[in-house]
C-alpha cells in the first residue's frame, strides 16, 4: 500500500489534469481520477511495466472519462475558458523559454493550441494525450485500451490532421511577424 | 524539422505545460479520499459476493423447478405444443407470360433422391402442391413407384409411375422457376402437336412410334406424362383426372 501511496502522489494532479481535459468538468475529472486509481489498485497484478504507472492508470481514467463524458455530455458543465486562464498564468514564462518568439506570440500559440486540443472530440484527445504527454506507442495505447491498432493509428491520423489545419494560420501568421515570408 | 515533426513538438511542450503544472491541490487530502472510496468499493465487492451466492441459491431453485415442471409438460399426453407457421413464398411465370406468386407452409425441403416413398411423404418432400392422377387404366394393378429428386432449393422433380409389362405410364411434376429455360429433346421423326387440355390450356404432345408423351405447364408447375403402348384417350383422360 504504502508504495502505491508514492505512486498515487506522484501521478494524481496528471491523471487529473488529464480528465479535466477529457470532461472539463473539476469534479467529474476528480471522482474519475479516484475511479481510475481504485481500478488500477484492484487491477495492480495486470501491470506489465511498472515504469508505465502513471500512462497506465491515465489510459484507465481516459477511458473511465469517455464513458463519463457520454453519459454526461447533456448536462456537462463548461469549465474551459477558467481552465485555459489558469493555464496561461502559469504557464506563460515556462513555454517556448528557449524560442526567440515575443510574449504575444507565445500566448497567441498557446491560447490557440488549447483551443483546439480542447475542440477535438473526446476519442481524438485521448489519443494525442496518451500519445504525446504519456509517450505510449501505437501499440501500447492499444492494448491498454482494449481497441484495435488500426482504430489507434487511424484516431491520431485524424487528430493531427485537425491540429495541423487549424495552426496553419497562426504559423503564416507568426512568420509575417518574423519577416520570414516575403 | 518537417511540418509534422514541428506540430507533434508544439503538442508535447503544450501538453507538458499543461499537464505538468503544480495546481493548488492537497494531494494528501485526496489520498485519505482514495482509500475512503477503496474501503467502501471492498466492502460493497464483498455484499456483492455474499448477494450473488444468495442469488445463486435462488437461481437453482428455480432452474430445479422449471426442469421439474418441462419434463411433466413434455410427458403428458394431453399437452398440445404449438409451433409458428413458416411460410414459403416463390416466384415463377406461366406460358403466358404472367407472373405468379405461388405460397406454401412449413415446407420439409430437403435435398437429395427420395425413392419408394408414398404420396404423403412426397407432398412433404416439395414446396409445391402434388397432383396425383385419379384415373388410371385399369391394366395398371400395381401401386405407383413414386420418387422424388430435390436439388437447388426450391426445385424438385416428383415422378409418379405405373408399370406393367410393356406398358408405362409416368407423371412428372416440377417447379418452374422465374427465368428457367428449359429445352425439350425432340427426335426427328416424332410428330409433334399443340393441344388444348384441362380447361383450356396449352399443351404439346409428341408421338413415336408407341410412345407419347405430353408436356405443359400449369401455375408454375411443369407436367410431362410419359407413356408407352398407352392410347391417346387413355392419357388424355389420366391428364384431366390430375388433382
Amino acid at each position: 500500500m504504502e508504495i502505491f501511496k508514492n505512486f498515487y502522489l506522484k501521478y494524481y494532479q496528471k491523471v487529473f489534469v488529464t480528465c479535466l481535459l477529457i470532461l472539463k468538468n473539476t469534479a467529474l475529472a476528480e471522482d474519475a481520477t479516484q475511479e481510475a486509481f481504485i481500478k488500477a489498485y484492484l487491477n495492480i497484478h495486470t501491470l506489465k511495466d511498472p515504469e508505465k504507472f502513471g500512462a497506465w492508470v491515465a489510459a484507465i481514467a481516459t477511458k473511465h472519462s469517455i464513458n463519463v463524458y457520454n453519459r454526461n455530455k447533456r448536462i456537462l458543465c463548461i469549465e474551459e475558458q477558467k481552465l485555459s486562464e489558469q493555464y496561461l498564468e502559469m504557464n506563460n514564462e515556462r513555454l517556448y523559454e528557449n524560442e526567440p518568439c515575443s510574449e504575444y506570440l507565445v500566448k497567441e500559440r498557446t491560447e490557440e493550441i488549447l483551443e483546439v486540443i480542447y475542440s477535438l472530440n473526446p476519442l481524438l484527445k485521448q489519443m494525442i494525450i496518451l500519445k504525446y504527454y504519456w509517450m505510449l506507442t501505437d501499440p501500447e495505447i492499444a492494448e491498454m485500451l482494449k481497441m484495435p491498432i488500426g482504430t489507434v493509428k487511424s484516431s491520431l491520423f485524424r487528430a493531427r490532421k485537425i491540429l495541423a489545419k487549424k495552426m496553419k494560420v497562426k504559423y503564416q501568421e507568426e512568420k509575417l511577424i518574423k519577416g520570414e515570408v516575403n | 524539422m518537417n511540418k509534422t515533426e514541428e506540430l507533434e513538438k508544439l503538442i508535447k511542450v503544450n501538453l507538458e505545460a499543461l499537464i505538468d503544472s503544480p495546481l493548488d491541490m492537497d494531494n494528501e487530502e485526496k489520498w485519505h479520499d482514495f482509500e475512503k472510496r477503496l474501503a467502501t468499493h471492498q466492502k460493497e465487492s464483498n455484499g456483492n459476493r455474499f448477494w450473488l451466492s444468495n442469488y445463486q441459491r435462488k437461481f437453482g431453485f428455480v432452474a430445479a423447478f422449471a426442469a421439474v415442471f418441462l419434463i411433466i409438460l413434455f410427458c403428458s399426453p394431453k399437452t398440445v405444443i404449438g409451433f409458428k407457421n413458416e411460410l414459403f413464398t416463390w416466384l415463377g411465370r406461366t406460358s403466358d407470360g404472367d407472373l405468379v406468386i405461388s405460397e406454401k407452409y412449413n415446407p420439409k425441403y430437403k435435398e437429395g433422391i427420395f425413392k419408394e416413398i408414398s404420396m404423403e411423404e412426397a407432398k412433404g418432400l416439395v414446396v409445391f402442391e402434388l397432383k396425383y392422377p385419379q384415373y388410371i387404366p385399369e391394366v395398371f394393378q400395381s401401386p405407383p413407384e413414386i420418387s422424388v429428386t430435390s436439388k437447388n432449393e426450391p426445385k424438385s422433380v416428383v415422378s409418379i409411375g405405373f408399370f406393367e409389362g410393356d406398358m408405362l405410364l409416368i407423371s412428372k411434376q416440377e417447379n418452374v422457376l422465374l427465368l428457367e429455360a428449359v429445352d425439350t429433346y425432340v427426335p426427328e421423326n416424332a410428330i409433334v402437336q399443340n393441344i388444348k387440355i384441362r380447361n383450356d390450356l396449352d399443351a404439346v404432345i409428341i408421338t413415336l412410334d408407341n410412345s407419347i408423351q405430353v408436356i405443359w405447364t400449369e401455375n408454375l408447375i411443369r407436367f410431362t406424362i410419359i407413356s408407352r403402348n398407352i392410347k391417346e384417350e387413355e392419357i388424355i383422360k389420366v391428364i384431366e383426372a390430375l388433382k
